[in-house]
């Protein structure tokens, strides 16, 4: 094992290795920027590029690529409220208030500091569970899926932060949005209507487009002027960015650790360690009523869960060559262009492809939060510019990110369509991350559900049976009941 | 291309796209347009009502895209494309976890509960092969749907969820090589150079399915002429018999044994007849 890891690191000091890591970081992060784009595009482009390098410097070039995405992604999220990939989503929720309080540089630097750190935690995973990693990947069977994903759902209503019904409309219309198209499950398609386009159902890139950038730019419409409101100077600081992400050790690590957790899990993607992670912060809060309004442990959690994914995400990819989220399931693909079989003779033949992916994570996203270190305070100017110059730019590129995924003009549609429908949520109340976790969610429970029970013969007690689906029930029941436990013991405290 | 990057059509259609401009008398750049959906019907029509002007090629999935077609009303005939020849056939193979009490297909037939196989939907080639291959060898089963993607399953396979599995044999080799899965036969009428030990449905005497593998096929526009496709399809010939190619493919346990549009369109017509045949099971 020695020698692989030995024989990657020196490769590592070679002009090839540095340029691909640097080229990979830059696109990486424009990428990631740029709505809509993110990493799988940019992998698919590379692809071919790659044909004439060496093997391990293409690896090189496609982890840059994977580890600068997410943080690249957050510089949209923070600055003008447009989530730059699915899985910075959450990251607009605290991260844009800042901005608008003129403190954008150091949401840029929170995101940052997080972003790395987290992804060098995910990778530290990687390499301690190395000896087991197959282990760890066939820990997780259909049931305790179920049962993690009903928790996120659960969080549903920790997000709807006081508009519990409405929170709770919007996550079943979310559900429900997730359930059209073909199932695989029953071999039916549903509410599809004859059209084809549909067969599929929505696509996540121009659902999170249309929902949450294309309904921005129509509020900044609206509302005129500059983003940041104008009387607030810009007043945040780089240096207290990177020291709040310190400052909240807990949140940083059970962020980290969840992000990892979900890259493990083959299915789930960023977008659910973005969004799990940050409800859950809200949820152990001692004070809730803080997020959504720029609070800085807000776009702690949700950054460095979406980089630590990244780590947990090579896992089963390297172990089994079972991608854990799109961006994977292209690269295993440039794998076998390489002439690298994935699956699991791969890190026993190619020990050092391994490590390179590892370091090319590992470089990548400190190259990327230095350089958006660096750039945080001019990127900050941004968002002083009037909306009116930046509306159109932006709304190009939202439109060229939705029309990216598959060549369709109806994702293009799809993405206004769903820009006026959430336009509509936030001017009635009903909270947009709600519907998002439903959509995310929703088909993958019911997937997981009836995988687990029909692989049961139909039992439906698989889910007390299985140790781990049981304990995952039991803490679920706990954390639900939790709020109204303490409402008791506070009231009884208050009648003394 | 009417797959997403990253899966078995993708890698050979890019093989393609990097070394057959070479081959071709004018200078052309050669780019891969993934358009999934439908599970393949998207990009397949869209190949289908593009321009015959010889600057568009495709692939489909054979037989999953013949099936689709007669078992549901589709918007492209796929007896129309110009066929320019195929690389070689993707045999499938059943296999089971290294500690699965069933070593054979007699073991399977005994089973004393339903075997529980996935595929991922209705209609896929995964889907058609295992339907028809557990009708025939008459094996208790019963079908475990929506999985994403063949890793999916294979993934639940490893966990044990599921009893069985079908599969092409070269995506299952690695998994054989680290001792994950045992082979228990081959759907083809020729053992696989992987795993000589391993009987064929042929051998056990079940002839009829031992055709039904799948095929990447290169196709053009209904339309495409003559003059065209003929050094298209030369060049597709040269490609696939290169030596460097070969070395390629082997190390991803793929047969080559490339075969002529002519021959391709032969097989159509065969398999359409065998499908129409097997349309109850299918149902």
């Amino acid at each position: 094992m020695f020698e692989a890891f030995v024989e990657a690191a020196t490769h590592i000091a070679s002009v090839d290795a540095i340029v691909a890591i640097i080229v990979g970081t830059c696109i990486g992060l424009v990428f990631g920027a740029l709505p809509g784009l993110g990493g799988c595009v940019a992998l698919a482009i590379m692809i071919p590029v790659s044909y004439g390098m060496e093997s391990m410097s293409a690896m090189l070039l496609f982890a840059a690529i994977m580890g600068a995405v997410p943080f690249g992604g957050s510089i949209s999220s923070i600055l003008i409220n447009t989530p730059g990939t699915p899985q910075n989503a959450a990251t607009c929720f605290d991260g844009f208030p800042m901005t608008q309080r003129g403190e954008g540089n150091k949401a840029l630097a929170i995101s940052a500091t997080a972003s790395g750190l987290g992804a060098i935690f995910g990778l530290l995973v990687l390499f301690s569970v190395m000896p087991i990693m197959r282990r760890v990947v066939l820990f997780f069977g259909a049931a305790e899926i179920f049962m993690l994903i009903l928790f996120g759902l659960v969080t549903v209503a920790v997000a709807s932060r006081g508009n519990l019904i409405k929170g709770l409309v919007a996550g079943g219309a979310g559900i429900l949005l997730s359930l059209i198209g073909y199932s695989g499950l029953f071999g039916v398609l549903r509410f599809t209507y004859g059209s084809e386009y549909l067969w599929d159902g929505f696509m996540i890139v121009p659902l999170f487009i249309g929902v949450f950038a294309i309904s921005e730019l129509l509020v900044l419409t609206t509302k005129g002027g500059t983003v940041a409101r104008e009387e607030i100077a810009a007043r945040g600081s780089v240096v207290e960015g990177i020291k709040t992400v310190f400052r909240y050790p807990v949140t940083f690590f059970r962020s980290s650790a969840l992000g990892t957790l979900i890259g493990i899990i083959p299915g789930t993607g960023g977008s659910v360690a973005n969004f799990l992670s940050y409800t859950a912060t809200i949820q152990t809060s001692k004070h809730p009523q803080t997020f959504g309004t720029g609070d800085p442990e807000g776009v702690v959690a949700a950054e460095a869960a979406n980089n630590a994914k990244d780590g947990g995400a090579l896992i089963p990819a390297v172990s089994l060559g079972i991608p854990g989220n799109p961006e994977t399931a292209v690269l295993l693909g440039a794998f076998i262009l390489h002439g690298l079989t994935p699956g699991p003779m791969l890190i026993r033949e190619h020990l050092d492809i391994v490590w390179a992916l590892f370091f090319g994570l590992l470089i990548a996203n400190i190259l990327a939060s230095g350089i958006g270190l660096m750039l945080a305070n001019k990127l900050l100017k941004l968002c002083y510019i009037n909306v009116y110059y930046i509306i159109p730019i932006v709304a190009v590129l939202c439109f060229i990110g939705a029309y990216a995924v598959r060549g369709s003009i109806w994702d293009v549609a799809l993405a206004a369509i769903f820009g006026l429908f959430g336009y509509g949520m936030k001017r009635t109340g009903y909270p947009i991350v709600c519907l998002v976790i439903g959509f995310v969610l929703g088909k993958m429970a019911e997937t997981s559900f009836y995988h687990a029970v029909l692989t049961a013969y139909g039992s439906y007690t698989v889910f007390l049976v299985k140790p781990i689906s049981a304990t995952l029930l039991i803490l679920l029941i706990m954390v639900i009941l939790l709020p109204f436990v303490m409402g008791r013991l506070t009231t009884r405290r208050g009648k003394r | 291309m009417p797959y997403s990057p990253g899966g078995g059509f993708d890698r050979e259609a890019r093989w393609i796209a990097a070394h057959l401009p070479s081959l071709l008398p004018k200078k052309v750049t050669m780019i891969v347009e993934n358009n999934p959906g439908a599970g393949g019907r998207t990009g397949i029509t869209k190949i289908y009502k593009s321009k015959p002007d010889g600057y568009t090629l495709g692939t489909l999935g054979f037989p999953a895209l013949l099936v689709t077609q007669l078992l549901e009303a589709a918007e492209y005939d796929p007896m129309k494309f110009v066929y320019l020849g195929d690389r070689g056939p993707n045999p499938f193979c059943l296999a089971v976890t290294a500690d699965s009490p069933y070593n054979s297909l007699e073991d399977l037939q005994k089973a004393d509960k339903e075997l529980r196989i996935g595929v991922v939907g209705v209609g896929g080639t995964d889907w058609f092969v295992s339907k028809v291959a557990i009708a025939e060898l008459k094996i208790p089963a019963v079908f475990i749907g929506g999985y994403s993607g063949a890793s999916g399953v294979t993934t639940a396979t490893l966990r044990g969820e599921l009893d069985i599995h079908i599969r092409v044999v070269s995506s299952l080799t690695p998994f054989f090589e680290s001792g994950d899965f045992k082979p228990i036969f081959m759907i083809n009428t020729e053992r696989n150079e992987a795993i000589p030990d391993t009987p064929t449905t042929m051998e056990l005497g079940y002839e009829r399915i031992s055709k039904l593998y799948s095929r990447r096929p290169i196709i053009a526009p209904p339309g495409t002429h003559k003059e065209i496709t003929d050094i298209l399809e030369n060049a597709l010939q040269t490609i696939w018999q290169d030596k460097e190619y070969i070395k390629w493919a082997e190390t991803n346990n793929e047969i080559v044994k490339p075969i002529s549009g002519k021959e391709m369109m032969n097989e159509i017509i065969n398999t359409q007849e065998t499908i129409e045949k097997y349309r109850e099971i299918l149902k």
